[in-house]
């Protein structure tokens, strides 16, 4: 199953990356996660971005583990639909992921509104239908959308601005949904981003970040960190 | 050093509101006793571990377990009925799946050992969220080792159904946890129920009440499908709930606190040991 997985996925990759060559973005990303006792990855990812007209683009990413569960383990596929003149995007969002060490796949549906009323601040908020599909014995079982175990939650980031030199930016984060990487609204993450923009085509970015989770009743577990490198390239 | 202040300031504000007028300690809330530490602290062979309780028909017993008594010095809680059943229905021996105090206190750990002690059957706890909320002489989880001994401990009853309890009471299982608990599933038995505070699923549209790292949780429900676990057991959410995923068993026990229910009355979990069959039932207590 995994291999035929594999052999899929690497398609999709593959014409995601020819369908962006025309009038694209690409992302490429090296990131690190580490949460104690679950799982230490390390993450190459890719994103494009391809604008169809000034209103609608398509987004297709994909990454590949290389440590614990490793293997292709996710891939996803955004439409967005731009609304200028109200600073705002639609994006309706299919995603696959993958834990090979533990038989488990999560298939999810997003939809979210991201808005930006300045330059110095972002905002995503939506929902998300996740359908986790445990012990699958086929691809197409890994790939259903009801389960007993489904659940509706909502996404969201918030991503500001708070130091700027010269070409540099820093950035502060507070989300549970960015890059295709979902977690429970509960599991807030905080990111602090650096940016450095080369030229105005091309951005080199860090990502550092650690999460609070266990916020019920109160408490909180400092448990989870994130460090990531990365590139992004529009044409 | 911005992004610690940031991260820092943005929490302890949240914190500081969302527990305003609350009986909890705001520095024990942000920075306790980690799970780590507890669970080393459980196994670390200083705290008297828990014994097989002794039942007096091995081919016929009941237990039953619940959650979230969460006992205030002037709280009227549910065990006052739970005490009837137990000489009406012949349970041999209960379980109490955390938040046994509301905030953490000494004085209602004090409380909440006699009232547990007067029930008259043998019991074993394991520790929630509110049962932190103190440190240090005030309560909290130095209180807890010396009312109830450890956290994390496993126990075979009848040599028939196995009880392993993990500390999840911050919100997470931890690295050593996680280890212990795979070596542990490795003995089989014919039933082995893992109790702990924290649910892994609260259904379609959960709250903040289930385990939140979506990682965790999928951890350890392939481990618990993998070792053939006959239950999850936990309280936490105040409602009963049943699910199953695979072969194995999710139960929310109800809540014995008589306020503030999620869904549903206060209950607690009704098993019965019958000649090599164990099944479950919810019992419904009052509300107040």
């Amino acid at each position: 199953m995994r291999k035929t997985f594999s052999i899929l996925a690497y398609l999709f990759l593959l014409i995601a990356l020819g369908i962006c060559q025309a009038q694209a973005g690409h992302e490429f990303v090296s990131t690190h996660t580490y949460e104690g006792g679950v799982t230490d990855r390390v993450l190459l990812e890719y994103y494009g971005n391809m604008k169809l007209s000034s209103f609608f683009a398509l987004q297709a990413g994909g990454r590949v583990n290389l440590i614990d569960n490793w293997g292709l383990n996710l891939l996803g596929i955004s439409a967005v639909l731009s609304l200028p003149w109200i600073m705002s995007d639609l994006s309706l969002s299919l995603q696959h992921e993958r834990w090979e060490s533990w038989e488990t796949t999560e298939n999810r549906a997003l939809f979210y509104w991201s808005f930006y009323p300045f330059s110095a601040l972002e905002t995503l908020v939506g929902i998300a239908y996740r359908a986790p599909q445990f012990a699958p014995s086929t691809l197409l079982q890994s790939l259903g959308w009801s389960t007993l175990d489904q659940e509706m939650g909502v996404v969201y980031r918030f991503r500001f601005r708070f130091f700027s030199i010269h070409n540099l930016s820093f950035y502060g984060m507070a989300w549970n949904y960015d890059h295709m990487r979902l977690f429970t609204y509960d599991n807030i993450q905080f990111s602090i981003q650096p940016e450095l923009t080369l030229d105005p085509s091309l951005k080199l970015f860090g990502w550092i970040g650690t999460a609070v989770k266990g916020v019920s009743g109160g408490l909180v577990s400092w448990e989870q960190t994130m460090f990531s490198v990365g590139m992004r390239y529009d044409l | 050093m911005i992004y610690s202040f940031f991260t820092f300031l943005l929490v302890t504000i949240l914190f500081a509101i969302a527990n305003s007028g609350c009986g909890k300690n705001l520095i024990t809330v942000l920075f306790h006793p980690s799970v780590e530490e507890r669970f080393t602290t459980s196994l670390s062979g200083k705290l008297t571990q828990p014994t097989p309780i002794r039942v007096a028909n091995q081919n016929f017993f009941q237990f039953a377990m619940f959650g979230d008594v969460q006992i205030q010095s002037e709280n009227k809680n549910t065990l006052t009925q739970f005490k009837t059943d137990v000489t009406s229905r012949n349970i041999d021996f209960f379980v109490v799946l955390g938040d046994l105090t509301e905030d953490g206190t000494t004085d209602e750990f004090t409380k909440i050992k006699a009232d547990l002690d007067s029930v008259g059957i043998p019991y074993y706890a394991t520790i929630g969220n509110h049962d932190l909320f103190q440190q240090g002489s005030s309560g909290g989880w130095g209180t807890w080792q010396s009312t109830f001994g450890p956290a994390t401990y496993s126990v075979t009853v009848a040599q028939a159904v196995r009880f392993i309890f993990l500390d999840s009471a911050s919100g997470d299982i931890g690295p050593s946890q996680f280890s212990w608990l795979e070596t542990q599933l490795k003995t089989s038995t014919p039933f082995t129920i893992v109790g702990t505070h924290y649910p892994i699923y609260d259904g379609f549209t959960p709250l903040i009440w289930r385990l939140a790292s979506t990682e965790e949780r999928y951890k350890l429900t392939d481990l618990l499908m993998k070792y053939q676990v006959t239950a999850y057991v936990a309280g936490h959410i105040h409602g009963y709930k049943e699910n199953k995923i695979g072969s194995v068993n999710h139960l929310i026990t109800g809540s014995m606190f008589p306020y503030t229910l999620d869904y549903g009355n206060p209950s607690y979990a009704l098993f019965t040991y019958d000649h090599g069959n164990l099944s479950w039932q919810q019992i419904l207590l009052p509300s107040q």
